[in-house]
């Protein structure tokens, strides 16, 4: 305290100032210090790594030995590297499919789900179980659902006159095939969030609409999700984000087959890093991933601005 | 009652404490995290992979490197004077690491290695199993740290890309000899060599190759295929998708080298500056093998098919011609399919080039770190692994693999497996350059897309060809 008196103009004011900024500072400290811990953990698990991507992707070098500074000759390759635009577009395409449906699944369900008289929770948790079953599991039943031979899918399609539909070994049909195992495994996620919305949504206004007349869809339309907006908000941020960054269902599923028609950027940068030894190459492809879902979520953040509220 | 301004007091101070608390503890873990000692061995478990499992799958058996006699120490950039065991009493500890071949390894190895150290009182070897799905993670820490294994067994794939940032010691001085060279095929010690410097000796071998399901052949009155032309047709008489046959399952990582071979085409350029895959040749042999069977016909194993379905219908003899392993015979077949007859093929020669007949095979390496603080114990160490005995013992007995060495032979022998056994001679596998990982994912996509049609075979290997010649640099 008398360090700080030292280096402040004495005056009837400043005295006062001076008086509240020890006691602000020590307050401030304490602040500080009780969230240091979680402040280290960010600082050393996600800001330092973000950096350290950064610089790697300015070298090139193997994960052992020297690196050398090559500038930004890592991106200009990679905006030439034909796999690399393959699988911004399987990306792409993959999540806008993906999120879109399901969501709207998700919503769809959570709203049914809300109208049930009884054993709403054991129909939530029937949805949700897909969500917590490991990926492997999940990948490798869906290859037994979606197989072209002796699947579900198409004995219920050949029931109908259609021909067996190699969904995994068509490029064009393997990313709607992993499109349909996401949402399958993932809109429960959604359901759950929405419905925890739903039960916030005043009943007042919804009895109020159904004795002027409003129909249920009606209701759901107009006042329903509109009062659900910012959870929809929520949900939407999420999905972008983890369907943009899909790595473990191709790895598992397809290994970007057949023929890169599903390999996708979080694949394409493992590939790099890690089999073919270009840390450099796939940070590069990294950055280019990081800036995208970044803009589509600012994007979406300010879409949802006014009613966002977490 | 207490006066609140003291009650405040009290709390600031609590408070404060806490916060003191809170940050040393956050500060202590993070040293403990970060600092750390030296990795101690992990005694993994014994490997949870089978005996066929790593060639089929992540890795590719390897082989044993040997050397009979080492005459000096392999050189290698910084060179410690030889070590002797210290006089005194506390033997040399070596570390050696190796991953599962067996579900037993670390009992496989504890009496051979007892043996090296009765035989040398002075050396301590300490074993660690590294399961394979943690070989790259583990193998890349224990570099960085500066802190790897003495010597340690190492698939061919891998070495490029440790050799080539330093981590590997060079073997030359010590296999430069004929009589240590001529123990081994001449074509096991391609996959070690790196910019003309050896840095492993041949431990073990798998072999792949068509595989015939005889009994199918026989039950469709077929014939075993000689040539391209028998695969073809024999492939269309079995592929009968409503009945849940196929005639040829080929879509693999390691089909498409030997396929190039067979029509005369390496992969890569003899300077590894270039592609070698798009030749005339090679793109024969690709249209017969991928796009008159794959695309036309659809007489193979359609593309979604996992490797566990393919599995299953491998045992229930679904499949005419399987591109297996040879050590799947006796793991996998005689075990699970006894009444299946079995015959293998080459990948024949494609007529009218200048190919012949080809298989894949993969080989594993004794190696030594560059690091090693013990560079003759490790030599020695590496010395003893690779000998007949050794060979013996756990290559044969132990895993029912292919020995490196040539003249050590499996009493007998399942017929099938030495007929693979012929194919070496002849065979392809993988080019030591650092590019190959990335070589090999981008030529088994574009096999894929001429089996699913998207593409001919020449515009395939050309557009391969052309998006990766940029990238080749002669390493």
């Amino acid at each position: 305290m008398g360090e700080i008196r030292r280096h402040v103009r004495v005056g009837r004011t400043t005295d006062r100032v001076m008086l509240r900024l020890p006691r602000q500072v020590r307050q401030s400290l304490v602040v500080y210090a009780l969230l240091s811990p979680a402040l280290i953990i960010i600082a050393t698990f996600s800001f330092i790594p973000l950096v350290w991507d950064i610089l790697l992707s300015l070298s090139s070098g193997g994960m052992l030995g020297a690196t050398k500074f090559v500038g930004f000759s890592n991106f200009a390759r990679a905006v030439h590297d034909p796999l690399f635009l393959l699988t911004l577009r399987n990306t792409i395409e993959y999540a806008v499919l993906t999120v879109p449906t399901a969501l709207i699944c998700g919503l769809i369900v959570a709203l049914m789900i809300s109208q049930l008289p009884r054993f709403r929770g054991f129909f939530r948790g029937t949805v949700y179980f897909p969500v917590v079953v490991p990926i492997v599991i999940a990948a490798n039943v869906w290859a037994y659902i979606a197989n072209r031979d002796f699947g579900p899918v198409n004995f219920i399609l050949g029931l109908a006159g259609i021909p067996h539909i190699d969904w995994l070994g068509n490029p064009t049909l393997a990313i709607p095939a992993i499109v349909m195992e996401e949402v399958w495994r993932g809109f429960g996620f959604y359901v759950i969030v929405l419905s925890a919305a739903l039960l916030a949504v005043p009943r007042e206004v919804d009895e109020a609409a159904r004795i002027d007349g409003a129909t249920g869809l009606r209701v759901a339309w107009s006042i329903t999700i509109p009062l659900l907006r910012p959870a929809i908000a929520f949900c939407a941020v999420m999905a972008t984000i983890w369907n943009f960054q899909i790595f473990d269902v191709v790895y598992v599923l397809t290994q970007g087959g057949p023929a890169g028609a599903t390999a996708t950027v979080s694949w394409y940068v493992y590939e790099q890093a890690f089999q073919a030894n270009n840390p450099g190459i796939a940070s590069t492809m990294s950055i280019f991933l990081l800036v995208m879902i970044l803009a589509l979520s600012l994007a979406q953040l300010r879409f949802f601005r006014s009613d966002v509220e977490y | 009652m207490g006066d609140p301004s003291s009650r405040r007091a009290r709390r600031r101070d609590v408070l404060r404490g806490i916060g003191v608390i809170g940050a040393t503890a956050a500060t202590s873990v993070l040293i403990a995290a970060c600092g750390g000692g030296a990795s101690t061995p992990t005694a993994a478990s014994a490997g949870t992979t089978s005996n066929a499992a790593p060639a089929a799958t992540a890795t590719p058996a390897s082989s044993a490197a040997s050397a009979p006699t080492a005459a000096a120490a392999p050189t290698t950039a910084p060179q410690p004077a030889a070590t002797s065991a210290p006089a005194t009493g506390n033997p040399i500890k070596l570390t050696y690491w190796k991953s599962p071949h067996s579900a037993t390894e670390q009992q496989l190895w504890q009496p051979i290695l007892k043996q090296f150290q009765d035989k040398n009182p002075g050396i301590q070897v300490v074993h660690t199993v590294i399961p394979w799905g943690d070989f790259d993670a583990k193998f890349t820490a224990a570099f960085a740290s500066g802190e790897p294994p003495d010597v340690f067994y190492m698939p061919d794939e891998w070495i490029p890309k440790y050799a080539s940032q330093g981590q590997m010691a060079d073997l030359s001085p010590i296999i430069k000899s004929e009589a240590i060279t001529n123990n081994y095929p001449a074509v096991f010690w391609s996959s070690s060599t790196y910019q003309g410097k050896t840095y492993g000796v041949p431990f073990l071998a798998v072999v792949q190759a068509f595989l015939i399901n005889q009994s199918l052949f026989e039950a469709e009155g077929v014939a075993i295929p000689k040539t391209w032309d028998d695969i073809r047709a024999a492939a269309k008489k079995l592929t009968n998708p409503s009945k849940g046959t196929y005639g040829l399952s080929m879509d693999s990582q390691n089909a498409p080298p030997p396929v190039l071979m067979a029509g005369g085409a390496t992969v890569f350029s003899k300077d590894l500056h270039q592609i070698g895959a798009n030749t005339p040749g090679g793109i024969q042999a690709w249209t017969v093998a991928y796009q008159n069977i794959g695309a036309e016909d659809k007489s193979m194993v359609p593309l979604s098919f996992t490797a566990d379905q393919l599995t299953a219908l491998n045992i229930k003899g679904n499949i005419g011609m399987m591109w297996q392993e040879e050590s799947s015979i006796v793991a996998e077949f005689r075990k699970q399919a006894p009444n299946m007859k079995l015959d293998v093929i080459p990948v024949p020669k494609v007529d009218g080039t200048d190919g012949h007949d080809s298989a894949w095979y993969n080989v594993g390496y004794m190696c030594i770190a560059a690091q090693t603080p013990h560079l003759q114990q490790a030599t020695d160490l590496l010395n003893f692994l690779d000998t007949k005995a050794v060979q013996q013992s756990y290559v044969i007995t132990g895993v029912n693999l292919i020995p490196a060495m040539n003249n050590v032979k499996a009493p007998n022998l399942d017929p099938v497996v030495a007929k693979y056994l012929a194919f070496i001679p002849e065979g392809v596998g993988p080019t030591a350059s650092t590019h190959w990982p990335d070589v090999k994912q981008k030529l088994q996509q574009a096999s894929q897309a001429v089996i699913s049609g998207q593409k001919t075979a020449k515009q395939a290997l050309d557009e391969f060809a052309s998006n990766l010649n940029p990238e080749l640099d002669g390493n």
